[in-house]
């Protein structure tokens, strides 16, 4: 079997995770997050211009979506195979933000369609959201996370101990932060299936931290007086091959869709990626060194408290 | 009993196989019929286009009654103009979604849904005499003038009416639609049995759609438009096509992969993880769980996680095997210790998809479908369809060697 020491080496992977961490917190604070209009309010225009748009034209496409709609900084990217782009864009009354009206829409797309020779239906989509949607899934996604974290803690403290629960669960929020962290540093935007895609990594990363602490709990029974360190590092020896097998499994379906899907799934399948990714590092790493660290710390205390009462 | 083994295995594997056939394929014997999937899974906007709006009532905490008499009349409308295929759903307290399927413009609908067909008698002074309010029945009718619209008052309805035409008599009284003026006659008597004629209409259909929609009555508030997205059909198409040729080949990626890496049971794995994808998605097409892009998404992922049951099982079958045990006593043991791990794993993992169930709104709700449904359903699968094969093949005793499990090196181990 295949003997890694993995406890010796947690403080490195401590320092990896900060690292992340803290490129994510840099990344926050010079560029922010990338909220899609399901966030801020307005209307994402689709359009299909059959041809590869240059650097250059997509700016000039931005100046138009200003000009026409009074967006400060209107986004417009390519989607697909590069031949159909995205416009996001809103009007400005007062303080609030809208949606466009019909007849902003209307003139906007009859100058992008003048310029590229377009017909009626190569706008393929349009959508509205009001500001009002958008508070609410930003709370809605907050409350999620939450309301999962604790019900999971509870479930775990009642199956194993209270202390896994806790390191498993910071272990989750240290893959939360990671995956935001992606989100911010690749200009993700933030849309409703950004809800889904952080909960689905939520429950992978959870699921991977139980078999490890599984085995943990099952070599303890049995174990007797191995030293801690051992046990520990035994049984993630132990789990290793399979976390990488599961891991595996999901990681190929998650880039075959990123590969093959449209632009929604793309933007769903690479938070997914990384979020898996990081499930499986976390699990083994970070989890598991918390929790060993927190058993440790416990144990010398009970030692230092002995000899005094003696 | 080693041949029974393998016919149980063969069995086993025909089943499933004839249920694959029945899901995609649909059978007919006789009368009977059971239709494939295709033809009843219901597909979510994103798969094949149509408009979708989000209606919100502009009024404080509106009750229960009057989110559902505002429902009512939407689908009401949604019918008149044959809208069928529409849905429209109330979402939380005060929210009303609308799904209309192959429709292109919002605007159309939203102007179409949103009519209030608020008809109001208004004396010569534009005071209102009786409203749509005080309307209980509204129907077409043919006359000698031509085709009309009568209408019957409730009681302080025919009280005010009566009121208003005795007041006006010998002057005008104007018909309002939604407050523009469509027809002005001149009252010739007082009338005070509560009905009411409203004359001027091109044809009978003209008169049987406006006849309904003052019968539909106004809304009980009015309805803001917070949200609206229209979704082409060829990019729903494309979509849906990319998405499952995607999702095919990622499977069977993850098929070869636990052949490679499980030898024997890795395939045994395979033919669960069929079995698992025929229960999912009979599940979803005749249950009717509308099938969104992140639903197909959420099953694709949730066959990723399905193999992870069998993952652990087999990795706990191998170490068995290693520590010199027989073939059923390791087969019996890793199942059984892996238990454990299975069930822990997956519970926490159905809680964040009950929780995104409850929490989530539209396609975010499909993916919760499949994704909490999967792993119940991989659950199943990985304890019962792969625990029946693998017995009955390692009972028909024709694998003995330690590689067809995984091992390195050649070696015979017993059943």
């Amino acid at each position: 079997m295949t003997k890694i020491d993995f406890m010796g080496k947690r403080k490195y992977f401590y320092i990896v995770s900060i690292l992340v961490m803290v490129i994510g917190l840099i990344s926050y604070f010079v560029q922010g997050f990338n909220y899609d209009i399901d966030f801020t309010g307005g209307t994402v225009l689709e359009i299909n211009l059959h041809k590869v748009p240059t650097a250059q034209e997509i700016s000039e496409l931005e100046k138009l979506t200003k000009q026409i709609t009074g967006t400060q900084t209107p986004i417009v990217r390519k989607v697909e195979d590069g031949k159909k782009i995205m416009i996001n864009a809103h009007e400005v009354h007062g303080k609030t933000k809208t949606e466009l009206s019909k007849e902003t829409r209307d003139k906007l797309f009859a100058e992008i369609a003048k310029r590229y020779n377009l017909k009626k239906e190569d706008l393929i989509s349009y959508q509205n959201v009001g500001a009002t949607i958008s508070s609410e899934l930003k709370s809605q996604a907050i409350w999620a996370v939450v309301i999962a974290s604790i019900l999971m803690l509870i479930y775990i403290a009642i199956r194993f101990e209270f202390r896994f629960g806790t390191t498993a669960v910071a272990a989750l929020i240290h893959d939360l932060l990671i995956v935001l962290t992606v989100y911010t540093l690749f200009k993700i935007p933030l849309n409703s299936t950004f809800i889904a895609a952080i909960l689905t990594v939520l429950g992978y990363s959870i699921n991977d931290t139980i078999v490890v602490f599984d085995r943990i709990r099952e070599n303890r029974r049995i174990a007797g007086k191995m030293e801690l360190k051992d046990l520990v590092n035994l049984s993630m020896n132990q789990t290793i091959g399979r976390s990488i097998a599961t891991a595996m499994s999901v990681i190929i379906v998650l880039v075959v869709l990123y590969i093959m899907g449209v632009q929604s799934i793309k933007e769903f399948a690479f938070p997914l990626l990384i979020g898996v990714i990081s499930g499986t590092y976390s699990s083994i790493f970070i989890a598991t060194a918390l929790w060993f660290d927190w058993e440790l710390s416990t144990r010398k205390k009970k030692l230092q408290a002995k000899p005094k009462r003696a | 009993m080693q041949n029974k083994s393998l016919a149980k295995f063969l069995i086993g594997c025909l089943v499933i196989a004839f249920a694959f056939y029945i899901v995609f394929f649909g059978l007919e014997i006789g009368t009977a019929s059971i239709p494939s999937v295709q033809k009843v899974i219901r597909y979510g906007l994103d798969l094949k286009g149509g408009v979708y709006i989000v209606y919100e009532a502009a009024k404080e905490n509106p009750t229960r009654r009057e989110m559902e008499s505002a429902l009512q009349l939407i689908r009401t409308r949604l019918d008149m103009r044959n809208f069928y295929d529409a849905t429209a759903t109330i979402q939380g307290s005060k929210r009303i979604r609308v799904e209309i399927p192959g429709v292109k413009d919002p605007d159309e609908a939203i102007q179409y849904i949103g009519r209030t067909a608020l008809i109001e008698f208004k004396g010569p002074s534009g005071d209102l005499i009786v409203s749509g309010r005080n309307v209980v029945d509204a129907y077409a009718q043919q006359t000698a003038s031509g085709y009309v619209v009568a209408l019957k008052f409730d009681k302080e309805g025919t009280k005010k009416f009566a009121e208003g035409t005795k007041k006006y008599l010998g002057q005008n009284i104007g018909i309002y639609l939604d407050g523009k003026l469509i027809s002005n006659p001149i009252v010739q008597a007082e009338i005070d049995n509560g009905e009411a004629v409203i004359e001027g209409m091109k044809d009978l259909e003209e008169a049987k759609t406006l006849a309904q929609q003052i019968k539909a009555g106004a809304l009980p508030f009015a309805l803001k438009v917070i949200e609206s997205k229209a979704i082409g059909p060829s990019l729903g198409n494309e979509a849906f096509k990319s998405t499952l040729k995607a999702g095919i080949i990622g499977i069977l990626l993850v098929f070869l992969f636990m052949i490679i890496f499980y030898r024997l049971p890795g395939l045994v794995a395979d033919i669960a993880l069929v079995a698992y994808i025929v229960i999912l998605v009979a599940i979803v097409g005749y249950a009717k769980i509308t099938l969104t892009l992140p639903g197909i998404a959420g099953i694709i992922l949730s066959a990723g996680m399905a193999v992870d049951a069998n993952i652990l099982i087999f990795a706990r079958l191998k170490e068995e095997l290693r520590s010199g045990k027989t073939l059923r006593a390791a087969m019996d043991a890793g199942f059984r210790r892996a238990l454990n791990a299975v069930i822990d794993s997956n519970v926490t993992t159905i809680i964040a998809g009950i929780v995104l169930l409850f929490l989530g709104t539209g396609p975010i709700k499909g993916f919760a479908w499949t994704l909490t449904i999967g792993i119940v359903v991989s659950f199943f699968t990985a304890i019962t369809v792969t625990r029946f094969l693998l017995t009955s093949i390692i009972n028909t005793g024709l694998f003995k060697d330690i590689r067809w499990y995984g091992g390195k090196k050649t070696r015979e181990v017993d059943a």
